[in-house]
């Protein structure tokens, strides 16, 4: 049986909530944590995946964020970056009983302001 | 660094903890894990003993072994390897109120900023403290909190003894 | 109720203190996440899906008016309008601010309430019957042993790091309303022949991964022995219950590990133990137990005729009130009066979940007909305990105008809910919208009410907050693949006559646990003896197989 999970598998991101307001957040091309999923560094390669997992004990021990780890995605054609589990499409868009709430309600895009 | 309950360097600490290869120095102060310890109560070694003794409690060591040694020590440390592993406050409770040990208790290990003021409050009157900052803001947490409703062993006045308390 | 002295107010307000220190050396960065984990998750902030989550203690399922206004309040300047009540009688904050938490907290504390011990490996917050002081089959008021309890189980600095989470229930009623035998230690107050009242002690319930329903340990604990007793019992289990594996540290292991005989014997050893040298720090003194007790006397009453005339031409002339009267009120103790029962469940909603207006309401209503008095339910709705017949119907309609008036207490739709995976860090999948499918299916009241009593209960993972096991029907959220599929289990029941439910067949997908609800409920209306035969009785009688025939057929 084809295995499901090495095709998914191929590509991954770095999430963590931030340490004052909870929000879930995405580590960026840019090189700082983003609001929005869109906004990804993904990696594909091993040696990408090594880069990306490196930066976990940088954020853990450091003030910014919470909980960070690696998740799959994929990309649609049109370039979409879409979260494969039920779990993370919910934490990328919020929950699916209110859509008034979480960031399904109004995304900011960018990069973060703790302040804000 | 040992810190007694007001927060103040034990000057005159001169323990250390015995590893599983060092030898026993019966003329030097000197911690033994309890199963060495009660070895060495059986063997005889420690008739020569010149120098203070403490033993270390382990989480899953039996408190009541020491029941008939007290009078041989100076010291009980009782060790918390894990913060998460609370038996260290079961065994001073049963030192302090069962027992009847009213020599030095020490706190060792994983000791917790925040567990102070039970680690006082279950009867210990020493603390092993790492961190500068918990050494320096030792009086905070240790006095975290003013009262208490319950009287596990440091021999404070309850909530409900001052609610009671005649006239 | 029970109101603070300085003491307790000034353990609380230290508490505050505490914890913003804590707030301000994580955020300085003084400590890291490891280390301020358990200084927050201690009170009751947890990290979810997309954001903290504060846990509020509501302390034996009890609040006043003032509370329950303040908590709107919190809800709407550090939420997000709304808050969950959940099966610990507690209500949760989905979405605070981690730097606005000691502020939130510290709002609490002018009304007497906190967040202490509403998680981490701690005596949490101890449940009792919603109906305390109100039912006329109680002993006395469990809520006076609660509080006495509370007081003793707060910060108790020997067991506040217990090998797991530890939950006490009490009741004082044959009928268990709090699902005594399923918690860590379930305290039932009893009267022995001699006429005194003391304690049976129930150890070692528990839902999760391994539900077993808790064994009677001492039949009778005299009162003054009571916490005596409970020091030896979470002593044993302190020194003896397991810390190598998550899942087996719970006190229903170690009974089951060490032989409930073996056990006893333990905890009897202790108990002498600490009576030969503790006893008079420990005893519950009498003087105590009057201070507490003169908190929770009657409210003044009015003497009343048994009859409302009011009330029952209402019931003659609106037939929306005439069902939810059938459902949601239960007898009370006085003359006149009945507990009415406030459906968190309405049509379409989140179960247990209540806005900040809608808890403004209810504390204005408790205020109004109730002597202030609120109670939080483990089946996740709101109580009014003391409310005449005469009022009934004006409250009702205050309640039906924002949503709080559905007649389906204990009904096929007042199902208990977890928050699942729409919000929970542990969820496999979800609870909520699964059980609005459900909702939606049964959503004809006279159909709902011709079912008859039918509890459903579901959760998102394992971890059975949602007490899926004791529910009649229990639906329990799986992950397969990073897909979500649903168990169900027939013919659990927490009550008096507490039972797990067994697995009925292979799990459902999203789209099919409705009708697979269905097909259970209608097996049973189309198999049922009359309408006296419940469900519940139903499933004992016929046992799974004609519900497994009509869900997989020859599969
Ligand atoms: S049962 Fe599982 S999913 Fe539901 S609230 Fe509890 S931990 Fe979360």
């Amino acid at each position: 049986m084809a295995n499901m999970n090495t095709k998914h598998a191929a590509l991954q991101a770095l999430t963590a909530n931030l340490l004052l307001s909870g929000d879930v957040v995405y580590w960026s091309c840019r090189g700082d944590w983003s609001l929005n999923i869109q906004d990804a560094l993904l990696a594909a390669t091993e040696d990408e995946v090594a880069i990306l997992e490196a930066r976990i004990p940088v954020e853990e021990n450091g003030n910014d964020v919470v909980a960070p780890y690696l998740f799959p995605v994929e990309r649609d054609e049109d370039g979409t970056i879409q979260a494969i589990s039920q779990r993370e499409v919910i934490r990328a868009k919020g929950p699916t009983i209110r859509t008034d709430l979480g960031k399904q309600s109004g995304l900011r895009p960018g990069p973060v302001d703790q302040a804000a | 660094m040992v810190l007694n309950k007001d927060g103040q360097k034990l000057v005159e600490d001169s323990f250390t903890l015995l590893a599983d290869d060092d030898a026993l120095n019966n003329d030097q102060a000197q911690i033994l894990p309890l199963a060495r310890f009660l070895d060495a109560v059986e063997d005889g070694s420690l008739n020569a003993r010149t120098a203070p003794l403490g033993v270390l409690l382990a989480p899953a060591d039996d408190t009541r072994a020491l029941v008939d040694h007290l009078g041989k020590l100076a010291l009980i440390a009782i060790d918390f390897p894990q913060y998460k592993d609370g038996r260290g406050f079961t065994h001073a409770r049963l030192l302090r109120e069962q027992l009847g040990w009213t020599g030095e208790l020490r706190a060792v290990g994983d000791v917790l900023f925040d567990q102070l003021n039970y680690m006082l409050r279950t009867g210990f009157s020493t603390f092993d403290v790492r961190k500068a900052y918990d050494v320096e803001h030792f009086a905070d947490a240790i006095n975290a909190f003013t009262e208490a409703y319950q009287q596990p062993g440091d021999g404070r006045i309850t909530v409900i003894e001052k609610r009671h308390a005649v006239g | 109720m029970y109101q603070y002295d300085q003491f307790d107010n000034g353990l609380v307000s230290e508490r505050v203190d505490q914890f913003r220190g804590q707030v301000e050396r994580r955020t300085a960065g003084n400590v890291l996440e490891e280390e301020f984990r358990p200084h927050r998750l201690m009170n009751g902030l947890y990290l979810q899906l997309h954001a903290y989550m504060l846990r509020v203690a509501v302390p034996y399922g009890t609040l006043n008016g003032g509370q329950m206004r303040m908590l709107a309040d919190c809800a709407r300047k550090y939420d997000k309008g709304y808050g969950h009540f959940t099966t610990r009688q507690n209500i949760q904050f989905n979405w605070p601010r981690l730097d606005d938490v000691s502020e939130l907290l510290k709002d609490l504390s002018e009304v007497e309430m906190h967040a202490i011990q509403t998680s981490g490996n701690c005596i949490r917050n101890i449940t009792t019957d919603q109906y305390a002081g109100a039912t006329p089959d109680e002993v006395e008021d469990p809520r006076i042993t609660g509080e006495v309890l509370r007081q003793w189980s707060t910060f108790h600095p020997e067991f506040s790091f217990l090998p797991r989470k530890f939950k006490i229930a009490i009741t004082a009623t044959e009928n268990d309303r709090a699902a005594m035998r399923f918690h860590d230690i379930g305290i039932e107050i009893v009267k022995n022949d001699a006429g005194d009242i003391g304690y049976a002690v129930w150890v070692g319930g528990g839902q999760g991964r391994t539900p077993v329903i808790a064994k009677k340990l001492n039949s009778f604990v005299p009162r003054q022995d009571l916490i005596c007793y409970l020091e030896a019992v979470l002593r044993t289990y302190n020194m003896l219950g397991r810390r190598d594996n998550l899942y087996k540290a719970r006190i229903k292991i170690t009974v089951n590990e060490t032989g409930v005989e073996e056990f006893t014997r333990l905890v009897d050893e202790e108990f002498a133990a600490v009576k030969q040298h503790a006893y008079e720090q420990f005893r519950l003194r009498d003087e105590e137990f009057s201070r507490v007790a003169a908190f929770f006397s009657d409210p003044a009453y009015e003497s009343l005729a048994a009859t409302s005339s009011t009330f029952e031409d209402a019931k003659a002339k609106d037939t929306r009130f005439a069902a939810w009267a059938a459902t949601n009120i239960a007898p009370h103790k006085v003359p006149g009066y009945a507990i009415a029962n406030i459906s968190l469940k309405p049509a379409g909603g989140i179960p247990g979940d209540a806005t900040s207006e809608q808890m403004d309401l209810v504390a204005d209503l408790a205020d109004r007909y109730s002597f202030s008095d609120i109670r939080v339910t483990h089946e996740q709705n709101l109580v009014l305990p003391h409310v005449k017949f005469d009022d009934l119907y004006a409250l009702w309609q205050a309640l039906d105008h924002i949503d709080l008036g559905t007649a389906n207490l204990g009904l096929v739709t007042d199902m208990i809910v977890c928050p699942g995976l729409d919000y929970c860090n542990l969820a496999n999948a979800r609870s909520i919208p699964v059980g609005q499918m459900i909702d939606a299916r049964f959503a004809d009241l006279n159909r709902q009410h011709d079912i008859g009593e039918l509890k459903v209960k579901i959760s998102g993972c394992i971890n059975a907050c949602g007490h899926h096991h004791v529910g009649h029907i229990g639906i329990l959220g799986v992950d397969k693949k990073g897909t979500e599929y649903y168990q169900i289990t027939l013919g659990g029941s927490a009550d008096e006559n507490a039972a797990v439910g067994k697995i009925v067949g292979r799990a459902f997908g999203y789209d099919e646990v409705a009708d697979a609800v269905e097909t259970v409920v209608t097996t049973y209306v189309n198999g049922r003896d009359s309408k006296e035969e419940t469900f519940l009785s139903y499933v004992g009688r016929v046992g799974l197989g004609p519900f497994k025939e009509a869900l997989y057929g020859s599969e």
